[in-house]
């Protein structure tokens, strides 16, 4: 690890004076600290977040729906009686990633920052396109946990299982940096490798999340998200999903369903959530979306297994938000 | 006590504590036990299912030289013989006759000695003409020409240990995934000299059977050969959520095999798990798989019959 200066920040725009181009912002410090360990990052300073006051809260407004602060922590979120009983998908989200000391630990603003945890990505070693190198090792190599959409020139997924709630969700973010405010929706925010493969955001270089909107979901709709990873402690998911249901009745208005651990940024399933729009939800049109949801797939040498899973997660998902959540 | 052995969490310290306490009929927290430290007489590697099996029997023969002699000693400050004392529950009992004869009136009506007259451990001890009494035993591969004799491996006096799992799961044949939802682990150790450190083991070798049969892979880069997960984020093992409902029953087999009758119980309680998890999958889909672990990429490899094809 090389040698860092500390600096605390007292507001956001005192954090955003210290960005000097190689500083990194430091909250929970879960992903960021590993980073450093593993020699991917070495910034010169690290700015302290978690001295900013304000940045924790969660409200709600019946009109505009949920604000979260950058700085909630994915164990606040997990027992949070609103998010619980109205954006559910994102409790289980947050209650279902890592472990109990993480949660406690791990904020909101992190983890949708967070770097991909693809092993050679992570390890020092390989060289790989996302580090400037001339390839994918995954592609060719040992890609059981990897993309199978979006997966031509880096076979990363996204880390982030928040994420996965929250695009469903149609959540959207307020980004400070030396101009002021900036709103994005969170599914714009994120950048395929096609995009640009160094980077799976498009946040600047001195910004910081400031705040993390979801919209009202309207009556009636229920959210639900699943993940299955390889055991139930400690583990990412090899596969995830969320579904908002908007029904009236059985009869689906609108859908969104999203795929998580499917491809370098949280996927939208469009072809799934136009099988259901307007139709009765049942397990007949369940498993249609399903087979919709993983239509045009590509997978690699090793996970073709994945797509038995995501079928399966999905068909439940929406099932169990049709009888009004999980 | 004294002993080079060490202690990983077996339990060896205590064991030792136990066999040397009940020679002396007194309680195991009586007894002081030092391992760990090569001045002391050599002791075995805590490891390879062997270690209370090798060094109790030690234990055990050199408290009973200590309380021979002990025995001498407090018996001629007594004025008595050795043979007419008993230790009983840290007291000394003074007989008359040797506490196993029975003695006879002369109606011939025949009763159990009683004792005379009882002093406790430690005014026993005070009576001693010296400090110390030390003894020191060893136990043999060989047991004096004794040894069991069943294979090249099993040349000295541990014996053979036998031990049948039974598991139940729930798999997910859509998902995958595998859940063991009950273990009953029936296993011979010998003598259990310590049936709760037992019964843990038990538990670990269980548990960490499951782990391999399930979730532990050292995954290696085809092109480099460098290990992709080498850290315990991404080498998985088994954690609090994946331990089931474990049933562990001990078979106490007596055979002679040392002085304690101690055997071991560490890798026996692990070598079962994975076979019996691997029938159990059979039993429940009427599919064999063969390879570990049994990740959901291979369960359903094999569920769709595809051969190996679909794992690491």
């Amino acid at each position: 690890m090389n040698r860092f200066e500390w600096t605390n920040a007292r507001s956001v725009d005192e954090a955003v004076a210290q960005m000097n181009g190689s500083a990194a912002l430091k909250a929970g410090g879960i992903d960021l600290i590993d980073r450093l360990k593993e020699g991917l990052d070495a910034p010169s300073r690290l700015i302290n977040i978690r001295s900013i006051k304000g940045l924790d809260g969660v409200s709600e407004d019946e009109k505009k729906g949920l604000r979260i602060g950058p700085l909630v922590t994915l164990a606040s979120l997990d027992t949070n009686r609103v998010v619980r009983s109205r954006y559910t998908a994102l409790a289980d989200a947050a209650g279902h990633a890592a472990t109990p000391q993480i949660r406690n630990v791990a904020t909101i603003g992190g983890n949708l920052l967070q770097r991909p945890r693809c092993w050679y990505f992570r390890q020092e070693e390989f060289n790989c396109r996302k580090k400037g190198g001339d390839r994918c090792y995954a592609i060719e190599g040992e890609n059981q946990y990897h993309a199978i959409f979006g997966n031509k020139l880096c076979a990363i997924v996204h880390p982030s299982a928040l994420a996965t709630a929250l695009v469903a969700m149609r959540a959207r973010l307020v980004l400070t940096g030396p101009k002021g405010k900036r709103e994005v929706e969170l599914e714009k925010f994120f950048v395929t490798p096609e995009e640009d493969v160094g980077r799976e955001n498009s946040i600047g270089p001195d910004e910081l999340i400031t705040e993390i909107q979801v919209p009202a979901l309207p009556a009636g709709s229920h959210s639900v998200y699943l993940k299955q990873g390889e055991k139930e402690s400690f583990d990412w998911p090899v596969a995830d999903v969320a579904v908002v249901l908007n029904c009236a009745g059985r009869r689906c208005e609108q859908a969104s369903i999203v795929l998580g651990a499917a491809a370098p940024v949280p996927l939208r399933a469009r072809g799934a959530e136009s099988v259901l729009a307007g139709k009765a939800i049942n397990e007949e049109t369940a498993r249609e979306a399903a087979r919709a949801a993983i239509q045009g797939a590509t997978p690699l040498t090793e996970n073709a297994y994945k797509l038995s899973i995501f079928t399966a997660l999905v068909r439940r998902a929406i099932l169990a938000a049709a009888s009004g959540g999980a | 006590l004294l002993s080079g052995v060490q202690d990983i969490g077996g339990g060896i310290r205590t064991a030792l504590a136990q066999v040397v306490a009940e020679e002396f009929s007194l309680r195991p927290s009586d007894i002081s036990v030092r391992i760990g430290d090569t001045s002391y007489p050599a002791g075995p590697a805590s490891g390879g299912s062997m270690t209370t099996g090798s060094i109790s029997p030690a234990a055990r023969n050199a408290a009973h030289k200590v309380k021979q002699q002990f025995l001498e000693e407090v018996a001629s400050a007594l004025g008595t013989e050795a043979y007419k004392l008993r230790l009983s529950n840290g007291q000394v009992l003074i007989y008359a006759i040797h506490p196993d004869w029975t003695d006879g009136d002369r109606q011939g009506r025949s009763y159990r000695a009683a004792p005379i007259k009882h002093i406790t451990f430690k005014q026993a001890a005070a009576r001693l003409k010296t400090e110390q009494i030390a003894a020191r035993a060893s136990r043999t591969d060989d047991y004096g020409g004794f040894a069991f004799k069943g294979g090249p491996d099993f040349g000295f006096g541990i014996g053979i240990y036998g031990g049948v799992q039974f598991i139940e799961l729930a798999v997910d044949i859509e998902t995958g995934l595998i859940k063991v939802e009950r273990v009953v682990a029936v296993h011979d150790c010998g003598r259990p000299l310590n049936p709760l450190a037992v019964e843990s083991q038990i538990n670990g070798g269980v548990l960490q059977g499951i782990s391999y049969a399930l979730y532990e892979d050292r995954i290696l880069d085809r092109n480099t050969g460098l290990m992709v997960n080498p850290n315990l984020e991404q080498y998985k093992i088994l954690g609090s959520r994946e331990t089931p409902k474990i049933e562990a029953v001990l078979i106490e087999e007596y055979i002679g095999r040392n002085s304690t009758d101690a055997g071991g119980i560490g890798e026996p309680a692990t070598v079962p798990t994975a076979a019996a998890i691997a029938n159990a999958f059979y039993n429940a889909t009427g599919t064999r798989i063969r390879e570990m672990p049994m990740t959901p990429a291979r369960v359903l490899a094999a569920l769709r019959g595809a051969g190996k094809k679909g794992g690491a």
